[in-house]
């Protein structure tokens, strides 16, 4: 058997029972994977991020992101949207949106009534993420803000209404922040932070750059010759956070960063994280002592390059298994005419398998930011939307008055890795200058929808229209407090396969999933197994549980589970 | 064999192509349609053309469909539509070629593609139109169709040695490795004195996990050339391979210092000429890059000069060419350079530094003191400004600021050899010898052919 057949052999059995990407591509209107839901939802969101002066700013073509998050408490998914704003004027203030879900998709505004509009500094102050969490571990779900300028962090007070407490939290440092990924270090239940860091960026350091045609066009972030180092923040008691970069090591290299994903790389039971870096080598940061160094060791591992020595365009990072061994792998969204970067991890060691896991042929054309990888049709195997958008005017572009539009992608595990199945969507649906992708269930029916939020252009509604087989849904809670589980690995067992999956709400690019756990289960009617290993290390497993249902499971409770509505 | 293109100067551009084809055409021949200039926001030149009347203009002539560019610089337009109507007017391999290389300079794929079709078509024993359809299919991510067009580029012409690197490499990521080592063992055969061959084949031998053959590849490649990106990087790979770690980390870590990327199109003789086909201001960038390193002044200017009268609103070429005068004295130059950096728009830290350097070189202190402040204003940790105000204030005799300044200017650049010498200068200048004379020292370690500091450290007996 070849190698990619070794490789894929896995991925083959699951993929079976569902048509090819090639037959998926000739899917008629009425099977759509999605449909456009922007309308009809009240999803009316349109980034601003535009000095209109043709100065081409760096920051203006790098947002926004967004998160998805129960705000309320009352068991949907609200969308929090970031609006960037002007760089250099201080006339026009341009306020976040959050907007509050009815539990079937339809959405009203409630920004003001619930303090979310992050406006109150003044230029050149212009936000580009979010991360949900619940930084202060009581039971609601906090927001943090990236900023060019001080982040923000704003805490819910358990009604759905926020405060700005970013002097009290000490997560004020300004920068020119980009993702940001909650996650528990040391492994002691309380919320520690990874916020990457772009380039040191202000508008008197801005430079001028032309494309090929002559014409002025945003530069390539390394003319700044300005890479940051990220920051590393110790969660205490209370929301409270201590900069920890210096001590552990994060501030100790630059990079261009844009986005983060923690997992266990090497199966030690401690927290890794993946910085993906535009154009300088990626970060492998791998957790030593408990939590309280990081050591960057991309390079021996095989992750600081692709496997051609190019540091990549590293935009979007996403970390999930993609050759079906139960570990995380990684795939980086990259930009146009290269491939996405897909590195295989074998116990902490990666391979650049972007080839063989088919991130050639239809990735090559566009620029990627954000990424999902999830199971869209429920058939037991991963699927992606990747979200494009130029970053230098197209001489060839797919809409004349969109110079910087690309249409976005939905790709499916195939025979020989990822295959295009685009055509499951409405064309116009996917055209824009995509940046980020938040992926979760918006109308509670159980399959996963998305928020796909473009530069200078509107926030876009994809609502998954699957109607066949069966799924699961983990709301994973801690036993020390806290809202989720963030960092907990589960193993599901059902219909005689195994699938990892973890909470990690803020892989992609600058923006914050649903942070449930989402599984397809194709035709299985039971579950035999669930092995949860908590942040904290300790494992639980639940035995033979329903189908087709969002379950809680909490900590120390096995074997009792609740349903959800 | 030489691509024939017609250069003409701005002025002329547009209009003397049309000229050209309406006095050489046929009777059923159409030019292509006039193009407008206009000035953009910078002061720049800018060719509109209007992309639905060149459409129908090259359906007429049954060509493929040109870019569906508007805006456009002169040079560039000019290029473009003489090539096209060469190609409506000649309709062989070489004319449809170079419309080919046009759009592809400027990453208009789809056109130049059918382009270079046609040209394969008509001149079908060239091997650049297949070699470049190829590339074309490569970066636009078709990598079956990418390989064949390679391999038939290589039964055309054999000899050119970055055809089978370039197949090599669509090989090894498809995990051919049998194939990849063929076509990498048939590059280091033709160019046995390049390292690149060395270096495929240890990449091919680190993917079939023979990390001892590929070390020794690999220091048969840094025998050839030891400061190499790829050398160091696939070093350090093979020797973490082989469980020796702290080499490995060596390797890495000298890898990282090295210049990264562009290997191919460094070796690629098509690919450069492709590029440079449109004379486009932004291959005079490309050059005047390449060039820098050479210190080659006069030769830096006289490029320079070329980008901003095409691209008047270059400021970062302006204030190149304010620091270029000064080295060469130019002084009259330099201010007027200056002053159309500054007449541009926004407002960044970087001019007022450069007008603080230009003052400073004229020996004006307080003026540039001005401008250092005002940069710094703009952008309060701005080293440059922090050391060109330290400068300044020794002249000005203000020693105890100046020293502030320049061992902040120290704190964050340990390794600025010039700011060690201003610093020896000033303690020099206040008696204080022996922390002069360690300055100058230092200066030597950091820059050994640094000879004002040599002297100095004579002069001071140290």
């Amino acid at each position: 058997m070849s190698r990619t057949a070794l490789l894929f052999g896995l991925i083959v059995s699951l993929a079976a029972c569902r048509p090819s990407g090639d037959e998926a591509t000739t899917t008629s209107p009425s099977s759509r994977a999605f449909v456009d839901a922007t309308a009809a939802s009240g999803l009316l969101f349109v980034h601003d991020a535009d000095d209109g002066d043709e100065l081409f700013r760096l920051p203006e073509e790098m947002g926004p992101g967004g998160a998805l998050l129960d705000h309320d408490g009352d068991a949907d998914l609200d969308v929090f949207l970031v609006q960037g704003g002007p760089l250099v004027g201080a006339a026009r203030r341009s306020p976040c949106v959050l907007y509050e879900n009815d539990g079937q998709a339809r959405f009203r505004d409630v920004t003001a009534a619930a303090g979310a509009a992050v406006v109150d500094a003044a230029p050149p102050a212009h936000a580009f993420g979010a991360a949900a969490a619940d930084v202060d571990a009581d039971g609601d779900v906090d927001l943090l803000v990236t900023r060019l300028g001080p982040d923000v962090l704003l805490v819910n007070d358990g009604s759905g209404r926020f405060t700005d407490a970013t002097e009290r939290s000490g997560l004020g440092t300004p920068g020119f922040s980009s993702s940001a990924a909650f996650f528990d270090a040391d492994r002691d239940g309380r919320l520690d932070l990874y916020v990457c860091r772009y380039v040191d960026w202000s508008a008197s350091k801005e430079e001028s750059c032309f494309d090929r045609r002559g014409l002025r066009d945003y530069c390539n972030p390394l003319e700044y010759r300005a890479p940051m180092s990220d920051r590393f923040y110790r969660g205490r008691d209370g929301g409270v956070f201590q900069d920890r970069s210096e001590a552990s090591g994060v501030a100790g290299v630059t990079g261009h960063g844009l986005g983060v994903v923690a997992a266990d790389f090497d199966d030690d039971g401690w927290p890794d994280l993946y910085v993906a870096n535009d154009q300088t080598p990626a970060f492998v940061w791998m957790n030593r002592d408990g939590g309280a160094r990081f050591v960057e060791d991309a390079g021996l591992r095989g992750a600081a390059f692709d496997g051609d020595g190019v540091a990549i365009a590293g935009m979007g990072v996403a970390a999930e298994d993609l050759d079906g061994d139960l570990d995380p792998d990684l795939l980086v969204t990259n930009i146009h005419h290269q491939s996405h970067l897909g590195l295989i991890n074998e116990r902490g060691l990666f391979s650049d398998r972007s080839r063989r896991l088919g991130l050639s042929g239809w990735a090559v054309p566009y620029t990627g930011f954000g990424i999902a990888l999830f199971d869209q049709d429920h058939d037991g195997s991963l699927d992606g939307f990747i979200v494009n958008g130029a970053v230098n005017r197209l001489t060839e572009p797919w809409d004349p008055q969109q110079p910087y539009a690309e249409p976005d992608q939905l790709v499916r595990m195939g025979e020989s890795g990822f295959v295009d199945a685009s055509d499951e969507v409405d064309s116009e649906a996917l055209l824009g200058v995509g940046r980020g992708v938040m992926v979760g269930d918006l109308d509670g029916d159980g399959d996963l929808d998305l928020v796909v939020t473009n530069n200078r252009g509107p926030a876009r509604l994809l609502l998954n229209q699957t109607t066949s087989a069966a799924w699961c849904l983990l709301s994973l809670r801690p036993a020390g407090g806290g809202r989720h589980a963030i960092g907990a690995e589960v193993v599901l067992h059902a219909g005689g396969r195994r699938q990892l999956r973890a909470v990690r709400p803020h892989a992609g690019y600058l923006t914050s999933n649903d942070p449930r756990v989402h599984f397809g289960l194709a035709d299985a009617t039971r579950i035999d197994r669930i092995d949860v290993t908590w942040p904290t290390g300790e494992v639980e497993s639940w035995t033979d549980l329903p189908a087709s249902r969002w379950l809680e499971l909490r900590q120390g409770a096995s074997p009792q589970h609740e349903e959800r509505p | 064999m030489n691509v024939p293109f017609r250069l003409v100067s701005t002025s002329l551009t547009l209009v003397s192509c049309l000229a050209l084809t309406a006095c050489t055409s046929p009777p059923a021949y159409e030019p292509p349609p006039l193009a407008t200039f206009e000035q953009g926001p910078a002061g720049e030149q800018r060719a509109r053309l209007d992309p639905n009347a060149l459409a129908a203009w090259a359906r007429r002539q049954e060509l493929p469909e040109p870019p569906q560019i508007d805006l456009v610089e002169p040079a560039v337009a000019d290029v473009l539509l003489g090539a096209l109507s060469d190609a409506a007017e000649r309709r062989d391999g070489a004319s449809y070629g170079l419309v080919g290389m046009a759009c592809e300079s400027l990453e208009a794929h789809r056109s130049a593609e059918a382009y270079f079709e046609l040209a394969r078509e008509a001149e079908p024993q060239d091997f650049r139109w297949v070699y470049y359809l190829a590339c074309i299919h490569q970066v636009t991510g078709r990598d079956d169709s990418a390989h064949g067009l390679f391999l038939e580029a290589l039964e055309i012409d054999a000899s050119y040695p970055t055809t089978h690197a370039r197949l090599a490499e669509l090989e090894l990521d498809a995990g051919r490795l049998g194939e990849a080592a063929q076509s990498f063992e048939r590059y280091r055969q033709l160019v046995p004195q390049d390292w690149l061959g060395e270096v495929g084949l240890a990449r091919v031998a680190l993917e079939r996990a023979q990390a001892a053959e590929a070390l020794t590849l690999l220091e048969r490649a840094a025998q050839k050339r030891a400061d190499d990106f790829q050398v160091q990087h696939y070093l350090g790979r093979a020797l973490a391979a082989l469980g020796r770690e702290d080499e490995a980390r060596a390797a890495l870590a000298r890898a990282a210092e090295l210049p990264k990327g562009a290997w191919f199109q460094a070796r690629d003789r098509l690919d450069q000429e492709l590029h440079a086909v449109t004379d486009s201001t932004t291959s005079l960038v490309e050059e005047f890059e390449r060039l820098s390193k050479t210190q080659d002044w006069p030769a830096l200017v006289a490029l320079g000069e070329q980008v901003v009268a095409k691209r008047p609103g270059d400021k970062t070429m302006w204030l190149n060419l304010v620091s270029l005068y000064r080295k060469l004295g130019r002084v009259d130059d330099a201010e007027a350079a200056m002053r159309r950096a500054e007449a541009l728009p926004g407002k960044e830290a970087r001019v007022p530094v450069t007008r603080a350097e230009l003052e400073l070189a004229r020996s004006r202190a307080a003026e540039a003191l001005v401008a250092a402040e005002e940069a710094l204003a703009l952008e309060s940790d701005s080293l440059r400004a922090r050391a060109v105000k330290g400068r300044s204030l020794i002249l000005l005799g203000r020693y105890g600021e100046a020293e502030a300044e320049l061992l902040a200017v120290r704190a964050g650049a340990p390794t600025d050899a010039g700011n060690e010498f201003a610093l020896g200068e000033l303690y020099r200048g206040t008696g204080r010898k022996s922390e002069a004379i360690t300055c100058y020292r230092r200066c030597l370690e950091l820059q050994p052919g640094m000879t004002n500091a040599r002297v100095r450290l004579r002069e001071l007996g140290g």
